[in-house]
């Protein structure tokens, strides 16, 4: 026991009607949690033998849950893979202005976004077509899309994207054409 | 916007020209296409093309000084070949099987062991493949046929893993990127001031020109500002990591941007169907005006796309859902047929 200041007695810092600190119990809650045998997955003639994923910060089982420290990513895969229940598209009517939309594309980023966003302003039917990420940890974006009333959203984001989809043929096509003339024209690069 | 007389007529729809091909660069100008298009290329190649990569190592003994985790990461960045991985392999989450099988893996192993005074290196060619995988093979192109360097060992160290290498994209992990580098460039003359360059007198005798400019007009003396002008001319080079060629590379990117855009049709008429049947209730209520369920005719009947709402849409004003049979899917069946899954003609 450590010596008290002067006039200092040991009630003094342990009043009797308060709990012994020494003594008591913490009134949390210590987190505990047990991990997965991440390593020793079975034993063998060459000794302990460990299952590692070759992405350190990832080093557990699929689909192990942990937001018990609150520090946690979530799995990378959320970003592209639909959860169960989830839509890939939802859309909510605006009301208080005549055939707009805004969908909500889910697990999907800039590359379709922007994508869908430039098509439509293409479109004469479109008056409005924009889009945004609300926030860069959530992998959705919206898309907000107002038409003259010879058409309406639904059928104008969908007229991108068939556009497109006739677009990227196109590419395709003309590329491999090039790419194989290319080559014929000049066999010796292939290779290098 | 009818993209397939301009497919006809070979003068519209995007123009490739390739400058330079070869088995890891694809260098071509992409004309005749907006940014956004140019630029979702770019994205998809980079980050949504699958490949194979080490994504699981049973380390059986690992006596090096590396630890198990650095030695698992270096493992999981060699390249490894990948070509037509989409007829060839699964996603381990799309298998029926209990963590990994043949079908949704390649097993690779690696066995090393220094036993002179010299320390060994351990290169990618070390990796030996399961026999009978149709991929996989660590991707080698230096002179000496090594590969990358994994680990050295000092004598007496070793080294018996088992590698699993599995089907992933860069959106998860770069390890699965196919692309080394992507070079994207537009307007090399800076014409439509994307660029603010900075400079300490004269920007344009202090910076270089760049590599493209030859491939444009550059501006006139005292040019007016096109404020209306738009980039049309794309400069981009693929370069890739070995596992896949450039032009698969391009080819399974047009594919997934494809797919995204079919899921897009799908998505949306089917949020056609949800919100017709809200509409009409909301017309119940009395509401004429704005979007209301004096709108939702307009799905059915002022363009075709009423037709191809999911089964079961039946709106009070007659039965789209009725037509359902036979319609549309999201691969296949638009206007000229151009677009099927998977197929390249
Ligand atoms: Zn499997």
């Amino acid at each position: 026991m450590s010596k008290l200041p002067p006039g200092i007695t040991e009630d003094d810092l342990y009043p009797k009607d308060k709990v012994d600190p020494k003594s008591s119990q913490p009134s949390f809650a210590v987190p505990t949690r047990s991990f997965p045998a991440e390593r020793a997955v079975s034993f063998n003639q060459a000794g302990g033998c460990s299952t590692i994923r070759a992405q350190p910060w990832r080093n557990r089982p699929h689909g192990f849950q942990d937001f018990a420290f609150g520090t946690d990513a979530p799995e990378r895969f959320e970003l592209f893979i639909m959860g169960d229940g989830e839509e890939k598209v939802t859309a909510v009517d605006e009301t208080r202005v005549p055939n707009c939309v805004t969908f909500t594309f889910n697990k999907e980023d800039h590359t379709l976004g922007n994508l869908l966003r430039s098509q439509l302003l293409k479109d004469p039917k479109v008056l409005f077509a924009g889009y945004k990420v609300p926030h860069p940890l959530f992998p959705s974006f919206e898309l907000r899309v107002q038409t003259t009333d010879e058409t309406n959203p639904r059928a104008a984001v969908i007229k991108a994207a068939q556009d497109l989809i006739k677009d990227l043929t196109i590419f395709r096509n003309n590329f491999t054409r090039e790419w194989e003339l290319k080559k014929m024209i000049d066999p010796a690069k292939e290779g290098n | 916007m009818d993209g397939f007389d301009m497919m006809d007529s070979g003068t519209e729809g995007p123009t490739v020209t390739i400058r330079k091909a070869d088995s890891t660069r694809a260098d071509f100008v992409l004309s005749n296409v907006d940014l956004a298009f140019a630029n979702s290329i770019r994205r998809i190649i980079l980050a949504e093309v699958p490949t194979l990569a080490i994504d699981l190592v049973e380390v059986i003994n690992n006596s090096s000084v590396l630890p198990d985790e650095l030695l698992s990461h270096r493992l999981g960045l060699v390249p490894l070949e990948s070509s037509n991985i989409d007829e060839k392999m699964l996603y381990t989450r799309d298998c029926d099987c209990d963590g990994y099988c043949e079908r949704c893996s390649v097993v690779l192993t690696l066995v090393a062991k220094c036993t002179g005074d010299r320390n060994v290196t351990v290169y990618a060619r070390d990796l030996a493949v399961a026999a009978g995988a149709q991929l996989g093979s660590p991707v080698i192109t230096d002179e000496a046929q090594k590969g990358s360097i994994i680990c050295k060992l000092r004598k007496g160290q070793e080294l018996n893993l088992k590698c699993i290498a599995k089907k992933g994209i860069a959106k998860e992990h770069a390890k699965w990127q196919p692309c080394a580098a992507v070079a994207f460039e537009y307007d090399p003359h800076n014409k439509l001031k994307h660029v603010d360059y900075w400079y300490e007198t004269d920007a344009k005798a202090e910076w270089p020109k760049s590599a493209n400019a030859g491939w444009e007009e550059p501006p006139q003396e005292n040019e007016p500002f096109d404020y209306n002008a738009v980039p049309t001319k794309f400069y981009v080079d693929v370069e890739t990591v070995g596992s896949l060629q450039p032009d698969e590379i391009l080819r399974q990117g047009i594919k997934y941007l494809q797919e995204k855009l079919a899921t897009v049709i799908a998505g949306v008429q089917k949020t056609a169907g949800e919100g017709a049947a809200a509409a009409a209730g909301a017309d119940v209520g009395g509401m004429d005006d704005g979007y209301g369920g004096a709108r939702s005719p307009d799905m059915g009947d002022a363009n075709g796309y009423g037709r191809n709402f999911n089964d079961g849409y039946v709106t009070p004003y007659g039965g789209a859902g009725g037509a359902g049979a036979g319609a549309q899917t999201p691969f296949g069946g638009y206007g000229g047929g151009g677009y099927s899954n998977g197929g390249w003609p």
